[in-house]
């Protein structure tokens, strides 16, 4: 089947018809919309949830969740504002937090897959903690970064027009997208989110993934978070509080789903730029901050809806063939 | 397996252990056995004033003839502003004779009103800093009735039904202080614009949180400063972090970025945000803007922006209102221990600064707009008249 | 025969899973009374722990039956809090207290059956499915007063929500421990109740055993829906207020306290006896956390640490009743 037939058939594609749409109807209105500046903004906006997303999805299609994906960036971006106002090196600076989000990742994996907790309430406990240790470090302060040689991260604009958190975004996007769809890694992180039994039989270890999955999730969330202080000037306590949620939402929005499926980052990328698109067509339409919250809840059970009926036409057209 | 388990409960026992021993050990004193105002008896009960002296610094009072007293704050949710003003009363406990303990719903109205009944229960409570969410001041104001301790506000007056103020405020105006703070933009503007600015192309950028009425008013003002200079300009633009769903810094930042970014016609833009953490934002949007100096940021609050200068920031963030914290808690911690005293009561505490209409007073706390080069002076000037050591 | 060996080994667990919470009752009584000095046991205070535990067990039935049956609602907060704002909003139009009581009710039950189809129609993720109810319960909850908040100023409603029998035991929460009682009862001695346990542990075999998963399922969210409502009304009739914010933060409460209950997430298990349990547990806790002044940001982290300890709890007794089996 030609790449072009693939691609309409594909889940992702009328989240991305929507958003073309939605881009274009902005633009209409607006003659700036599609603007580089405006689109440096749009770039930016997405950077942090969008970057959140990838440890997110990749931990969805294995079948698990982490709440506490935006308390972990947070708690990042303080560790790195204090090590760099502390004096170390900044490029020292970088792997050390990482390296805490790791920390971070394994906390989690000990315990879901040591403890067996549920993942999804484990971390909503595991938030709780963070959330109210980064207040006391910060005294509920947004710490500021003073050493203007990190300011770089996050204002630098390769070529001159692309923000740089975008593109770390990007190249992550790529680089997972890469191991999910091509690697037996990534192969192994489907089975055991859409069918663990199987999995087991097949060999897999499903515990030792899922630990990796929560380990490079917390790494993922550092960078997300190093990369906000950057931008901010500041090591924040509430920078995150928003961030899993808008995480997950961008994932399931671009067909991420706890079922598996394949372009699981181009689906990431998609719903995050709807997510952003939208929200941005909300604050500059000037409806009253209470329709736009309907209209985001809206938006997220549109998303799912068109999922259910492509779900639907693809085990239609599956037993049309089969029977035919 | 168990013994991470037993880990796990004895760290997380130390852990409210050691929350507990760090802070000034505070040891209850076992409830008295008559009514909740047995704290105020201290022996000679004190003569009612006659004159209206009363709630200051300059009390003839001698402030440890008598046992520590117990206050409670009660806040809605933690920020850095209660954070200030607790250590703002840690010092000026030391002088007056006081402590200060803190009671919160974490932002959650039932927590908030339920910690306060097991405060006041405690019965070694001598009064309340009432800090308190506006939508659920009417239950609020019939508990603290029954509990019959005194209670002065912070930052929100409480009204009755008439609209009057029923209880000693230390008050920031918020509809001024936006619209003071515009104001002074608008009257510094010359300052940091070219000498004839095209009206036309000035717009107004409000960074609004709708849904809380204090800090919504403040965008309100600063509107109507903007509306009086400007008569007949509609280039206003609110832009509402509500739906973000959260107050920080990068919410700032795309709120700011999404409007200026859709609006090239306007050259020259006043900014006003109800919240630091908004102005912090846009100030790294407009650091991004190679027409930053044709953008004057300003807000309500203090705190951030002093960190920023002291970090030798200079960009679009002129001016700031300054909320000094001991201009708060000063006087108001003069004010309760007069109430607990017995030497005042509501009605009668500050009655030289009461509006009219109003059934005790607001005391709006004196402010000033600050900037890069009055901040330093102003805010420790301010902070030593108030009682800071 | 099978029905009987179940029994005997439901019953089983249900004795030492009652035992270890107990103990865990008494530890953080325990604990706190001594650090508390005595406070903790003041008349007083038992009267605010009682009072704090009427709204959160409403939300602790609602989500502990959902998670037997298998799901997980994060839309009870939303869902409370929109039907508080229209009950107060229908009492200011001047509608009589049991008809805007009665239209909150509704409109609760209403959003859970909108659940249910999402779940069981459109085959959503429960997570994500009543992550979107929750976004539109709280848009719509603006949209009924502007985001603004309806006062309450209703003598029932009042009465209610702030009277207490010989100023000791609130009103409000005679209705929790009846709703506690009756669900308790109806788990574990009636033919649906226990077929709730089976459709939640194993789905499968409870369709082949003839039962309905599907509509099992929509009763238990329509249930969470009404008792949701009723706990933002009681809420709201507390406060005299209805807000936007109202019972939202309640809603992780209400899994803590299931969770602390000994109702497992995985479904299947549990009961209310346990339940009420885990609700004191948690509010003696928060309650004994305040006495003792600590700061809110520790509170913050207490609270999660509880909810870690709570699954870790569960996970004990889990590996336990394996090893015996």
């Amino acid at each position: 089947m030609s790449i072009i037939k693939k691609g309409l058939k594909a889940k992702v594609t009328p989240i991305i018809v929507v958003t073309i749409l939605a881009m274009i109807l902005f633009q209409v209105r607006n003659n700036s919309y599609l603007s580089l500046n405006n689109l440096k903004n749009l770039m930016h906006a997405m950077s942090f949830a969008g970057t959140i997303s990838i440890g997110i999805a990749m931990l969805m299609i294995g079948g698990e969740i982490d709440l506490a994906a935006g308390a972990e960036a947070a708690f990042s971006g303080v560790i790195i504002t204090l090590l760099i106002e502390r004096g170390v090196w900044w490029p020292l600076a970088i792997p050390i937090t990482i390296l805490f989000g790791m920390l971070c990742g394994v906390i989690t994996a000990i315990f879901v897959n040591k403890l067996n907790f549920m993942s999804f309430i484990a971390t909503i406990g595991i938030m709780s903690v963070y959330n109210g240790i980064i207040r006391v470090i910060t005294q509920s302060k947004n710490l500021p970064i003073s050493y203007q040689g990190y300011y770089k991260v996050g204002s630098t604009l390769i070529f001159n027009a692309i923000p740089l958190p975008f593109v770390i975004m990007v190249v992550l996007m790529v680089i997972y997208g890469i191991i999910l769809a091509r690697t037996n890694f990534g192969r192994n992180i489907y089975m055991i989110g859409g069918n663990r039994q199987a999995a087991r039989l097949c060999g897999i270890n499903q515990k030792k993934l899922s630990t990796i999955l929560f380990i490079n999730n917390g790494a993922i969330a550092a960078v997300a978070g190093l990369v906000l202080a950057s931008r901010m000037h500041s090591g924040s306590p509430t920078a995150g509080d928003t961030g899993a949620l808008d995480a997950i939402t961008a994932s399931v929005l671009g067909g991420v789903s706890f079922m598996g499926g394949a372009g699981a980052m181009a689906n990431c990328f998609f719903g995050i730029l709807l997510l952003t698109v939208f929200n941005t067509g909300l604050t500059t339409s000037g409806l009253p901050p209470y329709w736009q919250i309907v209209a985001q809840g809206m938006l997220l059970l549109l998303a799912l809806f068109v999922d259910f009926i492509n779900e639907r036409s693809r085990i239609k057209n599956l037993e049309r063939r089969n029977a035919a | 397996m168990k013994k991470i388990i037993a880990l796990l409960l004895v760290l997380c026992l130390s852990l409210a252990l050691f929350a507990c021993g760090s802070k000034d050990k505070n040891t209850p004193t076992p409830p008295a056995p008559d009514t909740p105002t047995a704290s105020t008896d201290t022996g000679t009960p004190p003569e009612l004033p006659t004159d209206s002296t009363a709630g200051y610094a300059s009390d003839d009072v001698d402030w440890f003839a008598r046992d520590k007293y117990h206050f409670v704050y009660a806040f809605t949710a933690p920020s850095p502003l209660v954070d200030t003003m607790m250590n703002a009363w840690k010092v000026l406990g030391n002088v007056y004779n006081f402590d200060v303990a803190e009671s919160t719903g974490n932002g959650d109205a039932e927590a908030y009103v339920q910690n306060l009944e097991v405060m006041a229960n405690q019965g070694n409570v001598d009064g309340f800093f009432m800090d308190c969410d506006p939508t659920i001041q009417n239950r609020v104001i019939e508990l603290l009735d029954e509990f019959n301790l005194p209670f002065v506000c912070m930052f929100n007056p409480m009204y009755d039904s008439s609209g009057a103020a029923i209880a000693p405020t230390l008050a920031l105006d918020q509809y001024q202080s936006g619209y003071d703070s515009l104001q002074w933009l608008i009257d510094n503007q010359k300052t940091y614009w070219p000498g004839d600015v095209d009206p036309a192309t000035i717009g107004l950028l409000n960074l609004d949180w709708s849904t809380s009425p204090p800090l919504h008013d403040r965008c309100v003002g600063a509107t109507d400063a903007f509306k009086k200079a400007f008569p007949g300009n509609t280039n206003i633009f609110d832009a509402d972090g509500v739906t973000a769903g959260n107050i920080n810094a990068e919410v700032g930042y795309n709120l700011t970025s999404q409007i200026v970014a859709a609006h090239t016609e306007i050259k020259y833009w006043f900014a006003d945000a109800c919240v630091e953490d908004f102005a912090q934002g846009a100030a790294r949007y407009f650091e991004t803007l190679t027409t930053q100096d044709n953008i004057l940021l300003t807000d309500v609050g203090s705190v951030m922006l002093a960190i920023e200068w002291d970090s030798g920031y200079d960009g679009a963030w002129k001016a700031c209102y300054a909320i000094s914290d001991y201009a708060y808690a000063g006087p108001a911690a003069l004010g309760l221990i007069a109430l607990a005293d017995g030497r005042a009561t509501p009605a009668t505490l500050w009655p030289e600064r009461r509006a009219a209409g109003d059934k005790a007073t607001i005391w709006i706390a004196e402010s000033s707009i600050v900037t890069k080069d009055t901040y330093k002076e102003y805010l420790t000037g301010i902070d030593k008249k108030y009682g800071a050591q | 025969m099978e029905q009987q060996k179940s029994k005997f080994r439901i019953g089983n667990l249900f004795k030492s899973k009652m035992l270890t919470l107990i103990l865990l009752l008494a530890v953080v009584v325990g604990v706190f009374t001594i650090m508390s000095k005595g406070q903790l046991l003041n008349p007083k205070n038992i009267r605010n722990i009682l009072q704090s535990i009427t709204l959160v067990s409403l939300l602790t039935i609602g989500a502990g039956m959902l998670m037997i049956g298998g799901y997980v609602d994060l839309s009870l907060g939303g869902i409370g809090t929109m039907a508080a704002l229209i009950t107060a909003y229908a009492l200011r139009a001047g509608a009589p207290w049991y008809l805007a009581l009665i239209i909150g009710l509704v409109a609760g039950a209403v959003t859970g059956a909108f659940n249910a189809v999402l779940i069981n129609e459109l085959r959503f993720q429960p997570f994500i499915a009543t992550l979107a109810t929750a976004s539109i319960t709280q848009g719509l909850g603006y949209i009924v007063n502007h985001g603004q908040q309806i006062d309450i100023d209703n003598p029932v409603f009042n009465f209610i929500g702030t009277q207490r029998i010989a100023d000791f035991i609130p009103y409000s929460i005679i209705i929790s421990l009846v709703l506690l009682a009756v669900y308790g009862v109806m788990l574990k001695n009636t033919k649906f109740g226990r077929s709730m346990y089976l459709v939640g542990g194993n789905p499968q075999a409870s369709l082949l055993s003839g039962l309905h998963p599907k509509r099992v399922s929509y009763i238990l969210f329509i249930n969470a829906g009404v008792l949701s409502s009723l706990a933002g009304i009681l809420l709201a009739a507390r406060l005299k207020t209805a807000n936007t914010t109202g019972i939202v933060n309640q809603q992780f409460s209400g899994m803590t306290a299931a969770i602390l209950g000994g109702i497992s997430f995985g479904g299947g298990s549990g009961g209310m006896g346990g339940a009420l349990i885990g609700i004191l547990i948690l509010n003696c806790f928060n309650n004994g956390m305040t006495i003792v002044r600590v700061t809110p940001y520790w509170q913050t982290v207490a609270s999660g640490a509880l909810l870690l300890i709570a699954l870790a709890i569960d996970f004990l007794r889990i590996s336990r009743t394996k090893k015996v089996s």
